[in-house]
């Protein structure tokens, strides 16, 4: 099979699958149990309006034309009305995604970073106190939740040490920049404005710490893992016939097959976070969209609930798509495995 | 002669089974692993015995022992409203255990079940079908689905139990399938399909012995990673409901008193890490062992 045709193959799968999780959304918020207009309206509204209400919100239709209401509305970009902030759904999405993304591009870049290298590291110096002291903090980092993480960091950085801010995006004292792209430290450079940039930074340490140690410890694993499988190939027998250096068949021959793995579990582990950072934005008061939507589950806000399950779906959709794609342009034999 | 060649075959499996038992037992973490386990499966069992104060579980208020740090009267010092932290922890294991053994029950037979049919009947409308629906499923990280789930039903143990399972058996249904659809064209599948076997014998006695071991692997290592989510639910409020005493909503609570009161939130979270670890720890041990079984 040919790349493009794998490519189209993927993205037209996605739709159908994006398809089903729309229907997947719409059904999580309306089995609730309760009148939903009676829940926007409050107990004490006139009989007549809850009526009216009903008939707005197309709730006495059948459930498949609820559905196609629902839905060419989300197609043009409207979410419904959030009973709790009482705006649009898709409008505070877009307020709130921002932040979200910040924190997990950060993450994601911290546990790329440290897991290859320190998968690396221990395979190349296999079966030592490091390789050893490395595989025995990953056991651990991958076993602990990372609320756990989050609240160890917290008392440890925040409270006791107290050289990392504990809440928040940016200090109080500092003007936030402008809004371009929603991201204070990316704005912050564009504006040359480093003083928000470093404390932005700061803010940033410690959630993504939380959200990177256990995906780092998990990539960390399967790049030494499959650096290992690959150290017994017959290649490198013979490039070490050759006498390469020990460390250029290492990081120049050994790396780059064994990386299609770890590349692989980077891009679940980035999607992955998309869920980690429920926890972690709550813990350190980060104005997420994770927080938008807990506060919105705790509230039984139902079309934030979809809204932020929808747009959740779609962007781990999308990077597991974009995973597939690099990981099949690395590796032909998954394309080819996928004809069979 | 026949059964010469069945005791030949059970002596090789008995063989291999030793020796991947033997290989176990010299591995340092599987132990570990299994001691802590047991050790967490006990102390679940029997917390209204082993707690020193098995009444502080639930709706109990002492405020003459209120935010006591750990001493000997309270090893894991007391709560804000003078609860025995060790006694709680010792509960919050049972429900955590409960939860993870319920949602696996529930959720591996029509996961296992599914997968077979869909990887039996690959490329049929069965397998289209089935398969669809499970990726619809897994577009979605499991701890927003399940938050989503849990939310929507009202927040409580057996509403969390429902949305983690309804998360949950898409997994083993996609695992199965990569199995039995990898096996539907061996020799002694396609003999049973010529001497006229019908499907549910095909499904369950051909196909279904092969996935056994991989899904036993998968039970033990989810049995951490459901209650580790079952914790993060009532971490955020959306699972057990206090007086009850989850893990998760006992680090919630204990983080309000951050961080002059920090045994509050650290004794549970280190018994999350604890369980979790060691459920980790047995899971990869066995499936070295099963592995070893293949070979």
């Amino acid at each position: 099979m040919s790349f493009v045709s794998y490519f189209a193959r993927r993205v037209a799968h996605s739709i159908l699958i994006l398809f089903g999780l729309s229907i997947l959304t719409f059904v999580i918020a309306r089995v609730m149990p309760g009148d939903p207009a009676r829940m926007a309206l409050g107990a004490r509204a006139p009989k007549d309006v809850v009526l009216e209400w009903r008939e707005w919100m197309h709730l006495d239709d059948p459930f498949y034309i609820q559905y196609y209401y629902w839905m060419r509305d989300a197609i043009h970009g409207d979410l419904g009305m959030s009973l709790r902030t009482r705006r649009n759904v898709a409008i505070d999405i877009k307020t709130f995604l921002p932040a979200t993304m910040e924190l997990i591009l950060f993450a994601g870049m911290l546990s790329a970073t440290f897991g290859l290298m320190l998968g690396v590291i221990s395979a190349r110096y296999r079966n030592s106190l490091i390789d050893n002291t490395i595989r025995v903090s990953a056991y651990f980092a991958v076993a602990t939740p990372q609320f756990v993480v989050a609240i160890f960091l917290l008392l440890l950085f925040g409270y006791v040490l107290q050289v990392l801010p504990t809440m928040g995006r940016l200090s109080g004292h500092i003007p936030p920049p402008p809004t371009v792209t929603g991201m204070i430290t990316v704005d912050s450079i564009i504006k040359l404005d480093f003083r928000a940039f470093f404390d932005a930074l700061r803010h940033l340490i410690m959630p993504g710490i939380a959200l990177a140690l256990g995906p780092a410890a998990q990539e960390a694993r399967i790049t030494r893992s499959s650096m290992l499988d690959n150290v017994e190939k017959d290649y490198v027998t013979a490039e070490r016939c050759q006498g390469i250096p020990e460390r250029v068949i290492n990081l120049k021959y050994l790396l780059k097959p064994s990386v299609i793995a770890t590349v692989s579990i980077i891009g679940l582990q980035f999607a992955g976070s998309l869920g980690g950072a429920f926890v972690v934005e709550v813990i350190f008061g980060w104005p997420g969209l994770s927080s938008y939507g807990t506060n919105a589950m705790l509230n039984k806000d139902l079309n934030a609930i979809s809204g932020v399950t929808l747009v959740i779906g779609v962007a781990f959709m999308t990077m597991n798509l974009i995973v597939d794609v690099i990981v099949a342009y690395l590796d032909p034999r998954i394309r080819l495995r996928e004809e069979e | 002669m026949k059964r010469q060649v069945l005791a030949d075959l059970f002596d090789k499996d008995w063989e291999s089974f030793k020796r991947g038992l033997f290989k176990f037992s010299r591995d340092p973490l599987s132990l570990i692993g299994l001691v802590i386990v047991l050790a967490v499966a006990v102390l679940a069992s029997f917390a209204p015995y082993i707690a020193p104060y098995p009444e502080h579980a639930g709706k109990f208020v002492n405020f003459d022992e209120a935010s006591q740090a750990p001493s000997l009267r309270h090893l894991f010092g007391t709560d804000a409203v003078g609860r025995d932290i060790l006694s709680r922890i010792l509960f919050g294991y049972r429900f955590s255990l409960f939860m993870g053994v319920i949602v696996l029950s529930i959720v591996v037979p029509p996961g296992v079940v599914l997968g077979l049919m869909a990887g039996y009947f690959k490329n049929s409308w069965i397998d289209t079908l089935i398969m669809r629906i499970t990726d619809v499923f897994l577009a979605l990280p499991r701890l927003v689905l399940a938050l989503g789930v849990a939310a929507v039903l009202s927040p409580s143990l057996i509403n969390s139990m429902i949305a983690v399972s309804l998360v949950w058996w898409p997994w083993y249904c996609r695992n199965v399938y990569a199995i039995a659809s990898s096996i539907r064209n061996e020799f002694y599948v396609q003999a049973a399909e010529a001497i006229g076997a019908r499907t549910p014998h095909i499904l369950f006695r051909e196909i279904l012995p092969n996935c056994i071991s991989p899904v036993l692997t998968m039970v033990t290592l989810d049995m951490g990673i459901v209650i580790l989510l079952g914790a993060t639910l009532s971490f955020l409020g959306l699972g057990i409901q206090p007086p009850t005493p989850g893990l998760g909503t006992m680090v919630a609570d204990g983080a309000m008193y951050m961080p002059q009161s920090w045994w509050m939130s650290v004794f549970p979270a280190l018994a999350i890490v604890v369980v979790v670890l060691g459920f980790s720890l047995l899971g990869d041990g066995l499936r070295d062992l099963l592995a070893e079984e293949k070979v």
